[in-house]
């Protein structure tokens, strides 16, 4: 069986999957989809899902919010900002949930922790500089 | 004042948190820059696409001459870091000195209050805090710029090279009106007219570079701080040591003084016979 390799890309990780068989997005034209030694091809997809397929004839799900396609030299290539992989529907729904959320929380504990740390270290600063003027 | 214990407690909790501070930026630092290889790759692809693309499909119309020209300045959300925002701003006056005075969209809280009193300056932006904040502001950057009448637009912004902070003025309309070569005899296939595609595919460039210009200033940022902060720490150890060799002397006039004192009124004591 032909295989391509598909390499996915978002702004924080970079993810290889060497042995697709077939893969399937939608872009502003419609829905399509490519095979192995597909002649090269650059679109836009759209915000939603496209799904691939493996040697092993394992189907994943791939959740993005839109993404530039290139397939050139048997290699398929995808950039976007975000993507979530997942042999499930409902498993893809549940990870976008989690993924939001922890997110939201490492965001809150980042933000907190900094406005301590300059607020600290302001006040000791500030503190020494008093002390300073007053010996 | 050397001996002083609560100068050195407090000393050592500078120090301490000092030590944190920079334990934190280094950790940020890190994972930016994990980011920032992972975005540079991303963004070569796009390149190489939108490259292919143009080589076939042509490259994009010169945009209208308009009144003034945009910049967005990319600058620090927080303060300690040096002459950080100060680079961008020097950059804008030595770019902006001759013809129609800019418009500015000014990136980062700390350079903001720069402009203040700045009519250049139609938009400021909150910058990023931490390297999840940057989708954020770059959608809200995103929407001033779709808002304002400019059709070309210019980024100043830092960046770390050769272990030194430099500033960098990225012109993003500069490459997509450049036609590059690529190794293909044929044109890739395209579902949409082309028409249609070339503003979503430099919609994608437009997206990935701005993550690369927001993250290589974060890094920038991030080893500027604890630059800064150790400077700041040895101005005040400088200080300290100055104001210690200052008490020592003021002590020993004192002694002295009261030495004088003695021997004088030991003097008159002690009369001759």
């Amino acid at each position: 069986m032909k295989t391509f390799r598909l390499h996915l890309m978002s702004m924080t990780r970079s993810e290889l999957i060497p042995d697709v068989v077939r893969f399937t997005g939608h872009d502003a034209a419609g829905s399509f989809g490519l095979l192995a030694n597909a002649f090269r091809r650059v679109t836009v997809l759209v915000f939603g899902l496209a799904h691939f397929q493996d040697a092993a004839g394992k189907l994943e799900y791939l959740a993005l919010p839109g993404g530039l396609l290139y397939f050139v030299g048997n290699e398929l290539r995808i950039t976007t900002t975000h993507f979530i992989r997942s042999s499930s529907l409902d498993e893809i729904s549940a990870a976008l949930d989690r993924e939001l959320r922890q997110e939201e929380e490492e965001l809150h504990t980042i933000k907190q922790s900094l406005h301590r740390l300059d607020e600290e270290i302001l006040r000791r600063m500030f503190e020494l500089k008093g002390r300073g003027r007053h010996e | 004042m050397n001996d002083d214990p609560n100068s050195e407690k407090l000393r050592t909790s500078i120090h301490v948190q000092a030590g944190r501070i920079r334990k934190a930026e280094k950790a940020r630092t890190t994972k930016i820059s994990r980011f920032y290889v992972v975005q540079q790759e991303l963004f070569q692809t796009i390149e190489s696409a939108l490259a292919d693309f143009q080589r076939f499909y042509g490259v994009p119309p010169a945009p209208t001459p308009n009144s003034g020209s945009l910049y967005v300045l990319i600058g620090s959300e927080r303060g300690f870091c040096g002459g950080f925002n100060e680079l961008v701003q020097r950059e804008l006056e030595a770019a902006a000195s001759k013809g129609t005075p800019p418009r500015l969209i000014v990136v980062g809280r700390k350079l903001a209050l720069k402009f203040l009193e700045d009519n250049r300056m139609i938009a400021s932006l909150d910058g990023p805090g931490a390297a999840e904040e940057i989708p954020f502001v770059i959608s809200q950057l995103a929407k001033e710029l779709a808002r304002s009448p400019d059709s070309r637009w210019k980024i100043i912004h830092n960046s770390y090279k050769h272990a030194e902070t430099c500033v960098e003025t990225t012109s993003p309309f500069e490459f997509a009106r450049q036609e590059v070569t690529v190794p293909f005899s044929f044109p890739p296939l395209i579902n949409l007219p082309p028409s249609q595609l070339r503003p979503q595919l430099f919609e994608q460039y437009l997206f990935a570079l701005f993550y690369g210009v927001f993250y290589v200033s974060f890094i920038a940022e991030n080893h500027e701080r604890p630059r800064h902060m150790d400077g700041a720490l040895n101005r005040i150890g400088e200080e300290e040591q100055r104001l210690g060799l200052l008490a020592n002397a003021l002590r020993q006039e004192s002694i002295t003084e009261e030495l004088e004192i003695i021997m004088l009124s030991t003097r008159n004591t002690i009369k001759p016979d």
